[in-house]
């Protein structure tokens, strides 16, 4: 998830499919700045490009501060890296079709948020009934991708991934916020982190109506991927923080 | 060139413009005034070639993101005249009328069925007619605004489902801070009490002694002094009675000092020697040493207990005699409580104490469970608080469970919390903090 910016966002926007960024390629009409400025595309294309590079940040904080950092935070670092790993493969190999990875990114997302949460809660059977949905996830994504929607589509199972990690975010921030012993809800990292990951897959899930968007209204879309650029900084912005208050956290 | 129909389609219409599909109508109703020569329908989706259509294709559907349509059309009477009325059923509710003009451009279509009829100026003119049907895209489909409704649903529902948890825990925050306000003062109250008390009382108790010995002292001269037999008796009887009210003086006054010194605690629950302890080596000493202490005072006591110890747990430093002197207490305190809901309970009744041990990240959690009496809501914030019992009077001084409240909490900087459900069980849970 933490990878959108770099990865499902890109899927869209570093080459939107339906968008002529090329004047060469831009029919006459699009020409006529009058008609058709083009500042919406070129302010949606710097933002999504901030959006993108936004990861390194946290990356950054998270490995000078690495000493410091419970287990949890460490496999949110790990997850972040290895998103920015694929999303560098992926850009230098120029892949066309942003689809299929974004079934790969969905794996990384379910394999991290599940590792991070059974870590960071202590009842067993809660960690058991993370790790056994995680994988079942995991299969219905591959699945998915080899079977059902096929790895050029966007499919379902992408959804499915984050209905899964929105689960484990309320589910955690849930037992967090029962948990007396902390002082300070927000000097603790894993408020950060799990508010991140909440706000951004569930604005993600939208994504589902991305197809038909692109669809009905070009504006529209480009709108929308605005607005999740801006909830991917956000995310990211909540994960610099939280490895910067990776000294405070109360694991319970 | 052409038109575009309304303001809304000239929008759309800047931002898409990709693939031109051409439709030959040739041969379609050759009565009429007028002939649709073109049908070019724009996608907003496909970037491809102008593609031709079979023309006889009777009724075509097109998919809903070809719904930008071009319908070209001449008058078969005079090629030259460009005056047509034309109308697209479905959209238009009247004949537009062109003066000059040969072509007609309808914008983003909905979904639905259309058939666009042209026809010229000439009175009696036949139209010429083509029907067509766009297919309705998600949009139009039953499920998408039940569905995005249950989408932003679900999403305030979680904001508003978190706004409500966090104003709980700040009420909760709230009640423990004036409840640990109310217990710190209540502290320093009762040990200022204890201080003023304690003069006196030592006056009390020695002149009382002092008093008591003086009595005995001329009790015993009684017999060597020259005095007749019925005042010998007399005042034999008076030093008896003097005897006697000195010892109960003395006795009371012991009980009020052994008082006094345990309200005193109080101020010294920091004062113990700190050492690496083993807390679960700790609980297991204590737990049976209550236990058999229980059962020396108690006949046909017979209670089922048990540790469930995390066999990781850290050792750290503590006051090895005043945690455990919180430990005796509370095992007491819920061996008492499991004795007496066995009297009121039928012989089913299984009186159960057990203590978990656990550690988590940088904390050690001991937790003590009794499925005795239980305590009843409205007394479960006074039971920390000096002075107050559920006991029989004599049995208790209540100031038990404030002094382990007070060293756990002001001598061990750790945390002590009860839950309870009457009649069913009580839970007593300390947190000791390290590192």
């Amino acid at each position: 998830m933490a990878s959108r910016p770099l990865g499902q966002t890109v899927r869209h926007l570093r080459q939107p499919p339906d968008i002529h960024r090329n004047a060469a390629e831009t029919p006459d009409v699009f020409r006529n700045k009058k008609l058709f400025p083009m500042k919406l595309i070129d302010f949606a294309t710097y933002l999504v490009a901030i959006a993108m590079y936004a990861v390194v940040a946290p990356i950054v904080v998270g490995s000078l501060l690495f000493k410091y950092q419970p287990k949890a935070i460490r496999i949110l670092l790990a997850g972040l890296t290895v998103i920015l790993i694929v999303d560098g493969i992926m850009y230098l190999s120029d892949y066309q079709n942003k689809n299929t990875f974004l079934y790969v990114f969905s794996v990384i997302d379910v394999a991290m948020a599940s590792a991070m949460f059974s870590v960071l809660t202590n009842r067993q059977f809660a960690r058991r009934v993370i790790y056994l949905a995680s994988v079942l996830v995991i299969v219905l994504i591959a699945l998915d991708a080899l079977y059902w929607s096929g790895l050029t589509q966007n499919g379902y199972s992408n959804a499915i991934g984050k209905v899964f990690i929105i689960i484990l975010c309320v589910f955690y921030l849930t037992e967090f916020m029962q948990n007396e012993e902390i002082p300070r809800l927000r000097d603790q990292p894993i408020l950060w982190i799990t508010v991140g990951f909440l706000t951004y897959n569930l604005i993600g899930l939208f994504d589902v109506f991305s197809t038909q968007i692109v669809s009905y209204s070009q504006s529209l879309y480009i709108q929308f991927y605005m607005f999740w650029s801006i909830v991917t900084i956000f995310m990211n912005g909540c994960f610099l923080f939280a490895f910067w208050q990776s000294k405070n956290m109360v694991n319970h | 060139m052409f038109w575009i129909k309304n303001a809304r389609c000239k929008l759309l219409f800047t931002g898409i413009f990709l693939f031109v599909l051409c439709v030959d109508t040739k041969g379609q109703k050759t009565s009429a005034s007028a002939k649709i020569l073109n049908i070019k329908v724009l996608s907003i989706l496909r970037d491809s070639a102008f593609i031709m259509v079979d023309s006889l294709s009777p009724h075509p559907t097109f998919p809903y993101d070809q719904n930008y349509l071009m319908f070209q059309f001449v008058n078969t009477n005079d090629s030259t005249k460009k005056s047509f009325s034309y109308l697209l059923a479905g959209l238009d509710y009247e004949w537009i009328t062109c003066r000059s003009c040969s072509q007609v451009q309808y914008a983003h279509l909905d979904g639905g069925e259309y058939i666009f009829k042209v026809k010229s100026l000439e009175p009696g003119a036949e139209p010429a007619v083509y029907s067509f049907k766009i297919a309705g895209n998600i949009w139009h489909q039953w499920w998408i605004v039940p569905m995005l409704m249950l989408y932003f649903l679900f999403i305030i529902g979680l904001v508003v489902y978190f706004f409500v948890l966090y104003q709980f825990r700040q009420k909760l925050k709230e009640q423990r801070l004036i409840h640990k306000e109310k217990m710190n003062s209540m502290t320093e109250l009762t040990t200022g009490i204890a201080h003023e008390i304690q003069n006196p009382l030592n006056f009390v108790n020695n002149f009382s002694e002092l008093s008591l010995e003086l009595a005995q002292d001329i009790k015993g001269e009684l017999d060597s002094l020259d005095v007749n037999d019925k005042d010998r008796i007399y005042i034999d009887d008076m030093l008896s009675d003097l005897i006697q009210n000195q010892q109960k003086i003395n006795h009371h006054g012991q009980q009020a000092g052994s008082i006094v010194k345990g309200m005193l605690e109080h101020s010294r629950v920091t004062s113990g020697e700190r050492e690496l302890t083993d807390f679960n080596q700790l609980v297991n000493e204590y737990l049976k040493r209550s236990y058999h202490g229980f059962g020396t005072k108690e006949k046909d006591f017979k209670v089922e207990y048990e540790t469930i110890a995390d066999v990781n747990l850290p050792k750290i430093m503590v006051s090895p005699q005043d945690v455990g002197r919180v430990l005796l207490n509370i095992f007491n305190n819920a061996f008492y409580a499991v004795n007496e809901q066995k009297k009121q309970k039928d012989a089913s009744y299984l009186p159960k104490v057990t203590v978990f041990t656990e550690h988590t990240d940088k904390k050690i959690v001991i937790k003590v469970r009794d499925n005795g009496t239980g305590i009843s809501p409205d007394i479960l914030d006074k039971i920390f608080q000096p002075f107050f019992t559920t006991k029989p009077a004599g049995q208790g001084t209540g100031l038990g469970l404030s002094l382990c409240y007070d060293i756990v909490t002001r001598g061990h900087s750790g945390e002590m919390y009860v839950t309870s459900q009457v009649g069913q069980f009580t839970e007593i849970t300390m947190r000791f903090h390290y590192g």
